[in-house]
């Protein structure tokens, strides 16, 4: 329960007490509206003797003059007692039927005016109990009433231990009707709706506690309210069977003390001050009463409710003083709304009672069990609080979850974009030392070599002029090669092919160069094209060291599988001495296994054929190659 | 007549090698040289050559900045950029600045001589690896052009055909593939049934188109910033 800002919270309460007051005050006026029309005659005194003659006893008879309504312990000396009343009335004309009415006639009855019978309902006999606590209504025929002093005479038993019988009103049928309507709904029909609720109320109670065992107050008050409805449904039986008499009290003492019991509990809970102790004495009391009366019977009757059902009182008092202490230190609105729930409860009950024990000059119309209903609307209440603050967690906890989704999809994004910076660092880190170790292998060996030669030994202006010259050679090769964004080897070839031709012109060769099948593309790993531009180169530069040729052809065939490249010359051709002690062929070789390339070198009838076959899918397969020419 | 050449290059010994060269031969004019972007830029306004060799790796001046001056103050001029590798990115760079050449440090007197005349009659030497380079700069997503320009007059909605559609003729785009692919310009001018001196003045209408699309591109570019009002 969320605690709420005070002003929000009087306001809530002074709305909720002022409903709950308005109700009563209503209820009251209707009530006491019933009594106040003027037409009406209300009988205040008649006379009753006890005695079982079927017809009216005489007026010798023991006629005791009593004021109504009349309730007074029943003699004790024999379970059902029969009872007549009689009572007069005057009545000046005779122009309007006159309808008499019983605001409720508790214990049922034969009714008669001047002898003639008017009405009956049963009552209590042998075989069965009454509890009818009806209001009742009939006409009564205008052929028996004279002008004058009237006689009504009732005839009935009693098994209960209190004589009881109620008011009666003679008057026209409008005004009668009137108040019998407003009497059957307060004492009848409300009772019924209350009984309805509560069960209906109490069964869903019950499923949700089923679903959700650790909402144990829920469950302890939907155990309340099923009990407080069998109880009402009990008592509002009005012919009970005398075999099952027993049976049916016992049931009325085990659901109204289990309602204290279970309703005492609750308000402990719901006021976190749950006590075992409290709890256990409580149950044991409940289950003592009903065990006593299971074991004496009708005898003890009056005992259990006189002190039995009066012994709950202190704790009860107890549960209900936690529950306000609760509600006034607490100040949320459910505590306050319990709270006043409660007050509503007792007012009804000390209503109840004031009418029970005729302290005031109400009718005797028992108001407990609307006191119920302000209960059920109370915890509604809570629960719907409970499943709208659980509504507004869960959309809040959504949103956290969106919130925290975005979050971490930022940082996956943001780890994503360092994993990738660091993929092309490492990347870079990788390039850079395949570069250092380019310049080791490559340049860098190739200038230390012609750095030792010269510093050796006394070298023509030529040597050093060619052996500078492969140095910026091989230099070119690795720019070409690492230059171009794609991996395709085509632009690499052809600039090598460009810079060769010019430099062949220029030493006065005719240059060939013959593509055969070009593809679109040549995909190929940088440095495995620049292994293969070094072959090239190679064999280039040996022809011009060695070969002496005039013409010199390279052809580049592509297929699917392979590339090869053919370099041939019209020199003096490669002889087995030369090539057993040739550095420049055993680097090819080497560079060769590398890449996973074949080369094989002959010599032709005029001049040197150079062969290098690389196969495409061994060096990579991934390699995409597509035909267009 | 006699083809007047002036070089801006920081390093004497190439500039005297190449000022031999030029001196060496009857039908060229060595008219002016400068060792610094200052004095490059003063060489450019004061002396008109028909072509200036420029070197990038100038000490206090990008060499782009004189290039461009140079196109500017004398239109009709050809500028070659001088360049240790020819490698691509520089090379591009000074296309787009306005050279329509570019000239190896160690090429032969035989080849500055070659290259400057073939400059002068309308035609531009270039690499593969450029054309290739050249290529990706029109379509810069696109990475089988063939196919995408096949399918050009379906898809009128792309901008990057709209563009070098725009820029390039058919022709000079046949030509800068074959070009891109490592073919010569004999290849070339053999397989499209024209000469190799014509394949080199395609060469040079590309880099000029590049050259004004780079400019058009830096235009528009400022405009978007509102350094030029449109």
């Amino acid at each position: 329960m969320k605690p709420l800002n005070w002003a929000f919270l009087a306001r809530n309460f002074r709305c909720a007490a002022l409903l709950l007051l308005n109700l009563y005050l209503i209820l009251c006026c209707t009530l006491a509206q019933a009594q106040a029309e003027p037409s009406v005659i209300k009988i205040k005194r008649a006379e009753f003797t006890i005695s079982d003659s079927p017809t009216i006893p005489p007026a010798s008879a023991d006629w005791h003059l009593i004021d109504l309504p009349h309730h007074v312990p029943k003699p004790t000396d024999r379970e059902l007692v029969h009872y007549w009343y009689k009572a007069d009335f005057d009545i000046d004309n005779l122009s309007e039927p006159l309808w008499i009415l019983f605001p409720q006639l508790l214990s049922g009855g034969d009714v008669y005016v001047n002898g003639a019978l008017v009405g009956e309902k049963p009552w209590a006999n042998e075989h069965q109990e009454i509890r009818w606590y009806l209001p009742e209504l009939w006409l009564i025929p205008p052929l028996s009433l004279h002008e004058g002093s009237n006689e009504i005479e009732v005839r009935l038993a009693i098994r209960e231990p209190f004589t009881s019988f109620g008011e009666i009103d003679i008057g026209p049928e409008k005004a009668q009707r009137n108040a019998f309507n407003l009497l059957l709904f307060w004492e009848d029909t409300t009772a019924d709706i209350s009984t309805a609720l509560c069960l209906l109320t109490g069964a869903f109670i019950m499923v949700f506690w089923a679903r959700r065992p650790q909402e144990k107050l829920y469950g302890l008050f939907g155990v309340c309210v099923i009990f407080w409805g069998l109880r009402t449904l009990l008592l509002r039986t009005p012919v009970i069977p005398i075999d099952f008499f027993l049976m049916w009290r016992l049931a009325y003492y085990f659901t109204t003390a289990g309602f204290i019991v279970l309703i005492s509990i609750f308000m402990l809970k719901f006021s976190e001050r749950s006590n075992l102790i409290y709890n256990r004495v409580l149950i044991t009391y409940w289950m003592t009463g009903c065990a006593a009366f299971l074991i004496f019977g009708m005898p003890i009757r009056h005992f259990l409710e006189a002190f039995w059902l009066t012994g709950f009182l202190p704790l009860n008092l107890y549960a209900v003083f936690c529950i306000l202490s609760y509600a006034a230190r607490q100040r949320t609105r459910n505590a306050v709304s319990m709270g006043l729930a409660i007050l509503f409860a007792l007012g009804l009950s000390v209503h109840d009672l004031a009418v029970q024990e005729a302290w005031i000059d109400w009718p005797e119309i028992y108001l407990m069990h609307l006191g119920i209903p302000a209960f059920l609307l109370v915890m509604v209440g809570i629960l719907l609080d409970r499943f709208l603050g659980t509504l507004a967690q869960v959309e809040s906890v959504n949103e956290q979850l969106e919130l925290r989704v975005a979050t971490r999809e930022k940082e996956l994004k943001y780890s994503y974009e360092q994993l990738g910076k660091l993929e092309r660092s490492h990347a870079a880190t990788e390039e850079r030392h395949r570069i250092m170790q380019d310049m080791h292998d490559g340049v860098g060996s190739q200038l230390l070599s012609t750095l030792m030669m010269a510093q050796h030994t006394e070298l023509p202006q030529k040597t050093i002029v060619a052996l500078l010259q492969e140095c910026l050679d091989d230099m070119r090769l690795v720019i070409d090669s690492l230059t171009p964004d794609d991996k395709d080897l085509l632009p690499v070839l052809g600039n090598f092919r460009y810079r060769m031709e010019a430099r062949f012109r220029a030493l006065g060769l005719n240059f060939f160069w013959k593509n055969h099948a070009m593809p679109e593309a040549l995909e190929l790993e940088p440095d495995v094209g620049l292994n293969v531009l070094r072959i090239l180169q190679e064999a280039l530069a040996n022809i011009l060291k060695h070969a002496r040729a005039n013409n010199i052809l390279v052809e580049i065939s592509f297929s699917a599988e392979s590339f090869q490249i053919r370099v041939e010359d019209d020199g003096v051709g490669i002889n087995e001495e030369n090539r057993a002690k040739g550095r420049g062929v055993n680097n090819m070789q080497n560079r060769c296994k590398k890449i996973g390339a074949t080369l094989t070198i002959q010599r032709l009838q005029q001049g040197t054929e150079v062969i290098l076959n690389i196969p495409l899918q061994a060096i990579d397969p991934a390699s995409s190659y597509s035909f267009t020419i | 007549m006699v083809t007047t050449v002036a070089i801006i290059e920081d390093n004497i010994e190439f500039l005297s090698r190449f000022r031999h060269v030029i001196e060496s031969s009857p039908d060229f004019s060595f008219i002016g040289s400068a060792e610094n972007g200052a004095d490059g830029i003063a060489l450019i306004n004061n002396v008109k050559a028909d072509a200036y060799l420029v070197d990038l790796g100038l000490p206090d001046i990008n060499g782009i900045e004189l290039i461009k001056l140079a196109v500017n103050i004398h239109p009709d001029c050809d500028v070659m950029v001088i360049t240790m590798f020819a490698d691509d990115a520089h090379v591009i760079q000074s296309i787009e600045a306005g050279a329509t050449g570019y000239i190896l440090k160690d090429s032969t007197s035989l080849d500055i001589l070659e290259c400057i005349r073939t400059l002068r009659d309308g035609g531009s030497p270039i690499s593969p690896l450029i054309a290739r380079r050249i290529l990706q700069r029109i379509q810069p997503v696109i990475p089988n052009a063939t196919v995408q320009r096949a399918s050009a007059s379906e898809m009128t909605g792309n901008a990057n055909v709209a563009i070098s559609n725009e820029l390039l003729s058919e022709r000079e785009y046949q030509v800068l593939q074959a070009l891109s692919k490592g073919l010569s310009f004999k290849e070339i001018g053999s397989k499209y049934y024209i000469s190799s001196h014509t394949v080199a003045r395609h060469v040079k209408k590309i880099y000029r188109v590049l050259a004004v699309h780079s400019r058009g591109e830096a235009v528009y570019e400022a405009t978007k910033l509102g350094i030029l009002s449109a």
